[in-house]
This record gives structure tokens, C-alpha cells and sequence, in this order.
């Protein structure tokens, strides 16, 4: 089976709070490990992964964080300066002219904009990319939270529909081609193993399906915690406890881990049957186990993309 | 007068349970209260035992709680983006041809979700409209859920530049004020070039109608933001028991004070209590009938809870200690302790009450 790695895009989606930035550096990583050049582009301006892993704040250029795996955070603005030179041949004076009000204002108000613009980066560096710069196997963008994350999917299509002539539609047409392309392109929704993010997940999916066909290509259940009780003999097990048991205190923790297990196992019921009734064909769903400690640190990073590489059957 | 308290927080901290639970505890101390939610999760309607929850207030059944005394009542309302930007084009557009015309354009209806700050912008508008409604004592906001919780404060600022018209004037009057002249009609030249002549137009149009209403809404957003720093209102921030939330903690009460705002309590959510004294794996007995190996599993899994129990209540520990630091100690903090599995019924909601008291 083609491995989700062999694509050039991923876009990693998901709601807030589930762990994008974490899943999409660990498949970044997890390409790496393969021997693939990858890049884990963060937008909007977002530094989280520098930030996490000891670099210091964000930068538009290419910085390694491990063999053969860099890290790019991406503003509007920077990208279309860097379109400016790149398709209009634009000299250094138009730097002024396109830091202004008139033109911050102009991205920062028209729908799309932002995000076209920043696509539009992210296509020429995989289709084009300039002579000295890395020639990319795999990017991986962390992209907005639930919702949002969609709408980076029509933003090409809703470009193309405001603009009927011009650089920024061909552009627009030339992200669309990319991003329903699902040989070059998938999107990853991450989710936690709870019924709320799996609800919103299933939601979610339905939007990202409607603005790309078939374009999901897995789903990651993040922070998944192992079954903490034996699946058999609950009931006369705790008959047991609760007989020699003078405080409660440990019924009570056999009752929570059920009722955790049991949470568990629904939402994984959940998401399975969501995606069959949706999809027709579930996508493959991983799971990433739940780190013990609170914080993640820089081996964590390195921890994650082994068991993606291994889930994933990357070659 | 009618009293505003303020949840804030990063996405996926339980904020929404949690206004929830903060709304139902005080309708339970007899007041009238109303939770304003921007997600529209389904098992909070499920918990509050509704459909589903709309633009509209709907009335929360709180019998089945069967609590004793004289308690209040409790409404659920949730934020619809498009049509409250809508009612707020309708109700301020100089004519109504004005604001047909600006519903019907290409961009409006993009922007109107998507405008840099606009769902927050468009909550606290919402919340002023309740506030008007004068029909309850206290409203809980529940905020949209964003990467830092300091957000929230910034976005009126961010709204309100879009309506001071400069965009338009700009774009319409490339020509006047000398320097900027020269620079703004640059920058339409070069919109232009890349953006093309159509979409220009429709943008300019765009720019020309909602400038058309921003007086009105700049107004408004003064006296919508307005609500946000009188006594009646509220601050709570809610954060998991985690060490690596406490910068954000700290800036937000920042952020707070920068407003001249405090912070009133910070609700640390799903903290694992340190489990009271717990037999040990070798005092367990198996069921009658069993045989040593098939319980061996469980006797190892049994054993294992009051460690991880324990564990988890020393990290969350160590953590609330920096989230307190980081809120200069001043700060009440509230631990809401974690429910295993989830909080999914009203008495759920209502069995957090206890962790939740404004004074």
C-alpha cells in the first residue's frame, strides 16, 4: 500500500488543543526518518514549533530541526512579497509599497487572501522550487484549527470565483489543481480519543470532504491511553473490591478507570462508524500514544515520529 | 443591573462544560441566568437536555435536579456568526437598500466569518444584545476558542480598525494626502496587477458599503467593548493542569491589567485528586469461583490505579504551583476536579457547582 509519506502535501487539521503542531512534526520527522526531505510549515505567523523545539522564534527562511527535516513559518505578508518578486518581477522598492496600510489592510480584509497567498507559497515550493533552494519530498502544514482548516481548502476556490482574470486567479487554479489532487495531496485530522473532539472531528470531516473529495487520508487519534483494566469480569470483580474495601477510595478509582475505558472504547466505536457512514471506506486511523508527563519535550518529537514511522509502514 | 462573567481559554480545556456548570450553579442560588456558547457541541444540548441550541435563548428544564429552595432559571443560547452580522448590517446600514446591496456582495459573505477578529468581535455584540435584553441577572460567555486566551481582549481593536473607513478612502481616493497618496496608489496599481480590474471593483464596492455602516458599528463596538470593563463584568480563565500554560496565564492577566481588568478566578480543570488510603494488590482477593491466573490481570491493573492516581495528582500539583505563580498569587484559583469519562448529564453539570462559587 502507498504510504500516506509518499504524498507531497499534508495538511494537518483538527481542532484546537488535540495536538496539529505536535502530529504534523512528527510526521514531518517520521518522513525524515525515511530518508525524504521534509518541512513542517506553520502559518500566520505561528511559532510553536521552533519555540517547542529550542530555536527561538519564528523565521520565514528554512531552519533544520533534525537530519533532513526543516521548519518554515509563513505570514501573508512575506508570501506575497516573495510572489511579488517571483511572478511579477517586482524590484526592492515595492517592499514599501506592499508593507503600506493600503495593502495590509487590503490582505487583511479580503476573505481568502491570507491564505491563498500563503498556499500559493507552499505550491511553488513544492512544483518549483527556486535553484538553491531544498527541493522538498513531503510538506506538512499545520494548519488552523476545525473550521478554519476547512476553509484553507475552498480558499482556492473561493479565490477563483472573486477574481475572473489575473495572476491571483491563475494562482488560485493552480493551488485547486494541487489540493484535489489526492496523488500529491492529503489532509490529516488529528483528534483525541474523548467523545467531544471525536463529534467534532466527524463534523469536521464532512466540511474537508465537501471542499476536497477524498482528500482524507488518515486520522490521527492523539493522547490515546492504553486500556488501564482487563476487558472481562468487571461486575464481579468489583463485587470483590467493594466487599474488603473500608474506605471506597479504591472502587471508586476502579470505576473511573472503567468509566475511562469505556469512554475510550466509544469514541474509537464512534469515530470508526462516523467515518464508514460518511466516507463509505474508513481511512486508516492511528493512534499516537498519550505521554505520561504533561509537557513535551525534544525527544518526544523524535519518540511520536518512530511510532507514526512504524504505523504508517513508511519505506 | 445585569452581571457579566467571562469565560476565557484556550480551545479544548473544557470552557464550555465549565460556563455551563458556572450558569447552572448560580441559576441554582435563584438567579436568572443565561450561558451565551460560541461551539456548538452537541453533548452540552445533550447534557442540558435540549435538541440542539439556536440563535435564540432556550429555556434549560432544571426539574430534574430536583433541588431544594427557591432556585432561578437557566437559558442556553448560542452564537450564530452569519446572522448576527447580518442583524447588525440591517439595523445599521443608512438605508435598507444599503444593506441589501452589501448582503448580496461577493465578499460579504465571506467576510462576515472570516474577518480577523470577527467571531470574537461578533460574541461580545451578542452579549451586548442580552446585556440590552435586561432579562437576566447574570450572563456567562463562553469565548470562541482561540491559541491564546488573550485574544479575546484584542479583538474589538482589531474589528474596529476595519471600520474606520481608511481601507475605502484609500482605495477610492488614491489620489489625496501627498505621501500616502503616492504609496496607496501604488498599492492599488500593484493590487491591481495582481488581484486583477473585477475583483478590484467588487472589493472597492465592498469597502464603499461597509463604510457605509461603520459609523454606526464603530459606535457600537465602543459601547460593546464598553461592557467588557464596568464592575458587573467578570473575568475567568480556564486552563488544564499544565505547567506549559503558564505563560499564557501570566499574559492574560496582563493583558487584563493593561485594560485596567482583573482576573477573578483561575479554574483549573480536570485535576486528578490524591486518592484517600487504598488497599494494596496483595490484600485483593479474587471473585469466588476465580482461579489465581484469570485475576492475575486484574490484581496488576487494580494495582496499578492508586500509583497513576497518585502520579498524575503530584504533576498536576507541581503545575497548578506555576499556573498560581504565574498569576502573581493574587488570584483565587479554583481546581475542578476530573470526571472520568466525561461530564454528560445535568446532574454532571450540576455536581461541578460546588468547585464553581462567584461570591
Amino acid at each position: 500500500m502507498r504510504s500516506l509519506l509518499d504524498r507531497r502535501l499534508l495538511l494537518v487539521t483538527g481542532k484546537g488543543g488535540v495536538g496539529k503542531t505536535t502530529v504534523s512534526t512528527a510526521l514531518a520527522l517520521a518522513a525524515a526518518r525515511t530518508g525524504r526531505r521534509a518541512c513542517v510549515i506553520e502559518l500566520s505567523g505561528q511559532e510553536k514549533v521552533p519555540l517547542w523545539l529550542g530555536l527561538g522564534g519564528r523565521q520565514f527562511r528554512p531552519r533544520p530541526i533534525a537530519e533532513g527535516c526543516d521548519v518554515i513559518s509563513l505570514t501573508a505578508m512575506e508570501c506575497l512579497e516573495d510572489f511579488g518578486h517571483r511572478k511579477l518581477h517586482l524590484g526592492p522598492l515595492t517592499s514599501v509599497v506592499l508593507g503600506g496600510r493600503v495593502m495590509t489592510a487590503f490582505v487583511d480584509t479580503l476573505p481568502g487572501f491570507h491564505d491563498l497567498l500563503q498556499l500559493g507559497k507552499i505550491e511553488n515550493m513544492i512544483t518549483e522550487p527556486k535553484s538553491g533552494d531544498t527541493a522538498y519530498d513531503l510538506i506538512v502544514v499545520d494548519a488552523p484549527a476545525t473550521g478554519h482548516g476547512a476553509t484553507l481548502l475552498q480558499a482556492a476556490q473561493t479565490m477563483t470565483s472573486l477574481t475572473r482574470v489575473g495572476p491571483f486567479h491563475d494562482l488560485a487554479q493552480t493551488i485547486a489543481r494541487l489540493l484535489t489532487d489526492t496523488a500529491r495531496t492529503g489532509v490529516v485530522v488529528v483528534t483525541l480519543p474523548e467523545e467531544l473532539p471525536v463529534s467534532e472531528t466527524l463534523d469536521l470531516v464532512d466540511l474537508v470532504d465537501e471542499a476536497a473529495p477524498n482528500s482524507l487520508a488518515t486520522v490521527v487519534v492523539n493522547q490515546a491511553r492504553p486500556r488501564a483494566l482487563p476487558s472481562d469480569g468487571f461486575d464481579e470483580v468489583r463485587a470483590a473490591v467493594a466487599a474488603i474495601d473500608p474506605t471506597g477510595a479504591l472502587v471508586s478509582l476502579l470505576d473511573g478507570a472503567s468509566d475511562r475505558d469505556r469512554a475510550l472504547l466509544q469514541a474509537f466505536d464512534t469515530l470508526r462508524a462516523g467515518l464508514l457512514e460518511r466516507l463509505g471506506v474508513a481511512p486508516p486511523i492511528v493512534s499516537l500514544p498519550r505521554l505520561p508527563h504533561g509537557d513535551l519535550t525534544r525527544d518526544d518529537a523524535f519518540a511520536l515520529a518512530a511510532v507514526l514511522g512504524r504505523h504508517l509502514g513508511a519505506k | 443591573m445585569t452581571a457579566i462573567a467571562v469565560c476565557c481559554g484556550v480551545g479544548g480545556v473544557g470552557k464550555t462544560t465549565l460556563s455551563a456548570a458556572l450558569a447552572l450553579a448560580q441559576a441554582l442560588q435563584g438567579r436568572r441566568v443565561i450561558v451565551l456558547t460560541i461551539d456548538p457541541a452537541r453533548r452540552l444540548a445533550d447534557a442540558l437536555g435540549v435538541p440542539q441550541l439556536g440563535n435564540t435563548p432556550t429555556p434549560i428544564d432544571l426539574r430534574p435536579l430536583e433541588a431544594a429552595g427557591d432556585i432561578g432559571t437557566l437559558d442556553a443560547v448560542m452564537l450564530d456568526r452569519a446572522r448576527t452580522f447580518d442583524e447588525l448590517v440591517e439595523r445599521f446600514a443608512p438605508s435598507r437598500e444599503q444593506a441589501a446591496r452589501l448582503l448580496a456582495n461577493p465578499y460579504y459573505d465571506a467576510a462576515r466569518t472570516r474577518l480577523s477578529g470577527a467571531h470574537e468581535y461578533l460574541a461580545i455584540e451578542k452579549l451586548y444584545q442580552l446585556v440590552e435584553a435586561d432579562r437576566w441577572d447574570l450572563i456567562v460567555l463562553d469565548t470562541p476558542p482561540s491559541q491564546h486566551a488573550v485574544d479575546f481582549l484584542r479583538a474589538p481593536d482589531r474589528m474596529r480598525k476595519l471600520f474606520d473607513g481608511s481601507v475605502y478612502t484609500a482605495l477610492t481616493n488614491p489620489g489625496g494626502g501627498g505621501l500616502l497618496g503616492g504609496a496607496a496608489r501604488r498599492a492599488l496599481g500593484l493590487i491591481t496587477r495582481i488581484a486583477g480590474e473585477s475583483m478590484l471593483a467588487d472589493a472597492t464596492e465592498f469597502f464603499k458599503l461597509l463604510s457605509g455602516v461603520a459609523v454606526a458599528l464603530e459606535e457600537r463596538g465602543r459601547a460593546v467593548a464598553r461592557v467588557l470593563h464596568t464592575d458587573a463584568c467578570r473575568f475567568f480563565l480556564v486552563t488544564p493542569p499544565r505547567a506549559s500554560e503558564a505563560e499564557d496565564v501570566s499574559g492574560f492577566v496582563r493583558d487584563l491589567a493593561r485594560e485596567r481588568l482583573k482576573l477573578d478566578a483561575l479554574i483549573v480543570n480536570r485535576v486528578v485528586e490524591r486518592p484517600a488510603f487504598v488497599l494494596g494488590p496483595d490484600d485483593l482477593i479474587a471473585p469466588d469461583g476465580w482461579t489465581e491466573a484469570r485475576f492475575a490481570p486484574w490484581r496488576a491493573a487494580i494495582g496499578a490505579l492508586p500509583t497513576e492516581a497518585d502520579d498524575e495528582h503530584a504533576r498536576h500539583r507541581a503545575a497548578i504551583e506555576h499556573l498560581v505563580a504565574a498569576t502573581g498569587r493574587a488570584t483565587p484559583v479554583w481546581q475542578v476536579p476530573e470526571v472520568p469519562g466525561g461530564v454528560r448529564t445535568l446532574h454532571g453539570l450540576a455536581a461541578l457547582a460546588p468547585h464553581l462559587m462567584i461570591g
